[in-house]
């Protein structure tokens, strides 16, 4: 993949996130500490499976767990701010400097996009509510521009028509495609896209994954992609991190993982992917990923790994760094 | 051979008003033909409003449709006066195509017995351990419920719940759409493995070309309602004439580093 | 079950509703004082160490008429909602899964049942058959059930479009079958919370008609014909005869409607917040 317009410095790093959810019983843990870093303009893909952590890391970075359903247990969330320079510690911040960061700075886009509009409110004012929150005084008229031109950046056109519309009054495409207009109105510089393609016909997900790639060139935006299909991952990625309950069990640049992947899991996953016309090939990995809360001791993955001894079952594999990657395998030293 | 012919399908969804005048109406199929050969994996791929899951439903005769014809081969009905019925279907939505307050023991005694037209209670227990050794479900308790499963484990149960009646066709309505990738290719694992094992038809419907071509020995690509093109799945993924089926490949995510 | 006796709402209701069950029938015996013998010469005491909460007009003893009253305020709940129970779920369920003419006839008699004021109903019917206890349970019943109607059609309704209703009618399993095996234990949620707060509404129904004096007849004892007493008598500053009686409707009212709103935490999943 290109490199874009890709400075080295860091904007977003986190460092041993952990967050659990309540049960009546005890606690799930359902990130076991991840480390991310994001650099400038760079994109970033977050794979895993259901049950991985990997939608709960997104809802981690903007501090969005329900405080009646889970909590961020452990880790640092530190964003680098540009205009001043300073590095801002997201999971130790008060709630009104916390507002200020998201949406303005670090934007996010769900899966499904009628859930996140209002069925009731018409397109306009989903924007002006938006823009309000950051902007106490403005002009109807420059809002109007604004939301025009991002609205004509992500191919809806014409702007007037589709501002007077309900939500319902889109397809699900269009509506995916308003709700990354709405996530840019505040100019943020992150973009965290959980899963934005999967309710989506795949001739609306191409539509939708070249708007994310144009928008990205455009605004020169540092995006977190999180998608259980590598090969949606690998169309936009820069850098990927394989999530597995609740732990990184890869990570490094795209190019590397998909032609040498180390970790046992990665391997397998890729295995796994559907080609187009290769009948008959399909290459499943045996067993079930473990449920959050269900980890035993070891590594995670060795019960249904190939390569596994008696050391993984026993052991938790400690990261192995090699320039730019990086693996948790006793096997692949 | 074929097992089952459908000869120019339409279907017609009218909605009635308060003293059942007519509404307005959709046309949701406008005349398919098709053919799914004895032993043979067709694959059906369409967008949403494609109609194929209508289509489902008619094979299934869950809906009647309002013309056209579906021909059974007459094999499977004079080998035996059977009441019941020779497709069976695997749905989409594994948490909802099981019914929560139901043992899985239950259901598949419940399947059993219907599928053999006898007694509930005389099903063995072996009975209902060998279907669930046929989607590689051996060491669950027939006494848990559904919730205890994951996704996976929930679309397996659903393919033992249809295995259990013997059909002779097997209907899978998007059976891995709404599951994770790795997940997804267990399930075609198993399709396929049920096909060759049992000589048992299938049709694999999925709004994924990519994946109906991983599983499929015929393709038939299905838009608002009329067949665009049916084929050889080697021919339709190689050299597509429709340009729909074009389209469809095009919007296929290309791995540039494999 | 666990999660149920978590439930601190349920919990609490159900202590309540115990308490009223265990008082009505072994109250009795416990306190030996008869509900309906008169002491002219005692008349309207106020609470004492030999009257615990007092005398009414004749000299009878309050407190015998309370313990004696729980006996028929809970068997009027009980037996209305009963009564409900067996009309409307049936209704219900036929209306949700046959649809067409079934559904179009029962949802239009809910209908004009729910447009007429449930208590002129009441009223007209006791105006016919006379004042008495069982009435008073019959007409209850049968004024309740509309509304548990309307819940099980609209539950019948959602689980009888599930893939699993499906799956079923491929199956070629019978009817009867479905409706009972598979439909049935999936709209039984709903209709547990409504009718633990419908028992709550009838007791509170039985009350307001003994206290206009069409429900339990004189020399019988019940919560609300004590109350009826007390607004006779209220310039002689009667209040006991106002408050015990008062204390136990609420109560018991409060205690079954804990129980609904607590059940429809643990039973209803809509309600429930997703992970």
């Amino acid at each position: 993949m290109s490199k874009y317009c890709m400075s080295s410095g860091y904007i977003l790093e986190a460092e041993k996130v952990s967050a659990e959810y309540f049960s009546s019983e005890k606690d799930i843990p359902a990130l076991r500490g991840v480390d991310i870093s994001l650099r400038e303009g760079e994109c970033i893909g977050i794979a895993g499976e259901s049950g991985s952590g990997k939608s709960t890391l997104a809802l981690t970075l903007l501090q969005l767990i329900d405080e009646d359903e889970g909590r961020i247990s452990g880790g640092n969330i530190v964003f680098h701010e540009k205009a001043s320079g300073e590095k801002i510690n997201i999971s130790s911040i008060n709630k009104s400097r916390l507002r200020k960061v998201r949406g303005k700075e670090i934007s996010l886009i769900t899966q499904d996009p009628y859930t996140s509009f209002n069925p009731v409110i018409k397109l306009y004012r989903h924007f002006r509510e938006a823009y309000r929150v950051h902007n106490k005084v403005f002009k109807e008229r420059d809002l109007k521009d604004k939301v025009s031109e991002l609205l004509d950046s992500v191919n809806l056109r014409p702007a007037e028509k589709i501002l007077n519309s309900y939500p319902h009054q889109f397809s699900g495409g269009m509506l995916q495609r308003a709700s990354m207009a709405l996530a840019l109105l505040n100019g943020p510089r992150i973009l965290i896209a959980d899963e934005p393609t999967s309710s989506l016909d795949v001739t609306i997900q191409k539509k939708v994954m070249e708007t994310l790639k144009d928008l990205r060139c455009r605004y020169n935006l540092s995006i977190i992609f999180i998608s259980h299909d590598l090969n949606l991952i690998s169309e936009i990625a820069d850098r990927i991190y394989i999530l597995y309950a609740g732990k990184t069990v890869e990570s490094g640049p795209a190019s590397e993982i998909f032609k040498n992947p180390r970790h046992p899991y990665t391997e397998a996953l890729l295995k796994s992917l559907p080609k187009l016309g290769a009948r008959g090939s399909i290459i499943s990995i045996p067993g079930r990923a473990p449920q959050p809360g269900a980890v035993k001791e070891g590594c995670s993955f060795a019960p249904r790994c190939s390569y596994a001894d008696k050391k993984c079952f026993k052991k938790e594999p400690p990261p192995v760094l090699s320039g730019e990657r990086a693996w948790a395998c006793f096997k692949r030293q | 051979m074929n097992i089952l012919e459908g000869k120019k399908i339409r279907k017609v969804f009218s909605r009635e008003g308060f003293l059942g005048e007519q509404l307005g109406c959709v046309e949701a199929l406008k005349g398919v033909d098709f053919r799914v050969s004895a032993g043979e994996i067709l694959g059906i791929v369409g967008e949403s409003g494609s109609g194929k899951s209508t289509l489902a439903r008619i094979i299934c005769s869950l809906e009647k449709p309002t013309s056209g014809s579906l021909i059974w081969s007459e094999k499977i009905f004079t080998e035996k006066k059977r009441k019941l019925h020779p497709a069976q279907m695997v749905f989409q939505n594994p948490y909802g195509s099981l019914n929560p307050k139901l043992t899985v023991g239950y259901m598949l005694r419940e399947a059993i017995s219907a599928g053999a037209l006898k007694p509930l209670k005389s099903i063995k227990e072996e009975e209902l351990r060998d279907v669930l050794a046929d989607v590689g479900l051996e060491e669950i308790s027939l006494f848990s419920y559904p919730h205890q499963f994951s996704g996976g484990q929930k679309q397996r149960l659903g393919i033992a719940r249809a295995l259990a009646l013997k059909p002779r066709l097997l209907v899978c309505d998007e059976p891995v759409s709404a599951l994770d990738i790795s997940v997804q290719a267990q399930i075609l694992e198993l399709i396929c493995r049920i096909n060759s094992e049992k000589k048992l038809s299938v049709i694999f419907i999925a709004h994924d070309i990519e994946v109906v071509s991983m599983i499929s020995s015929s393709i038939l690509v299905m838009k608002d309602g009329r067949a665009v093109e049916y084929g050889k799945a080697e021919d339709i993924i190689n050299r597509p004439s429709a340009a729909y089926t074009k389209k469809l490949i095009e919007a296929v995510p290309v791995n540039p580093y494999l | 079950m666990n999660n149920l006796l978590k439930n601190k709402m349920v919990l609490s209701g159900l202590l309540i509703v115990f308490f009223f069950i265990f008082i009505s029938i072994l109250g009795p015996h416990i306190y030996r004082h008869s509900p309906v013998e008169q002491n002219i010469s005692h008349r309207l005491q106020a609470p004492s160490a030999r009257y615990i909460m007092g005398t009414d007009d004749l000299g009878r003893d309050v407190l015998a008429r309370v313990i004696a009253g729980s006996r028929i305020s809970l068997s009027v709940g009980f037996v209305s909602v009963g009564i409900a129970l067996l009309i409307g779920v049936p209704l219900g369920l036929i209306a949700g899964f046959y649809g067409k003419g079934a559904d179009r006839v029962i949802m239009r008699i809910v209908d004009i049942m729910l447009c007429f004021p449930t208590i002129f109903l009441i009223l007209m019917v006791i105006a016919f058959l006379g004042p008495s206890i069982y009435n008073v349970m019959i007409v209850i019943g049968l004024t309740s059930w509309p509304g548990l109607t309307r819940y099980v059609r609209a539950e019948t309704l959602s689980v009888r479009r599930r893939e699993y209703i499906q799956a079923a009618e491929i199956m070629g399993i019978k009817k009867a079958r479905i409706l009972f095996i598979h439909i049935l234990p999936n709209t039984i949620a709903p209709v547990i919370i409504s009718a633990a707060l419908g028992v709550g509404s009838a007791i509170l129904a039985e009350s307001i008609l003994s206290f206009l004096g069409l429900g339990v007849q004189p020399p019988h004892p019940s919560w609300g014909n004590i109350l009826t007493l007390g607004k006779e008598y209220i310039s002689h500053n009667t209040w006991w005869l106002l408050v015990f009686p008062g204390t136990a409707i609420l109560m018991t009212v409060v205690a079954f409607n804990l129980i609904g709103e607590g059940l429809r935490d643990v039973l209803d999943p809509r309600q429930r917040k997703e992970r």
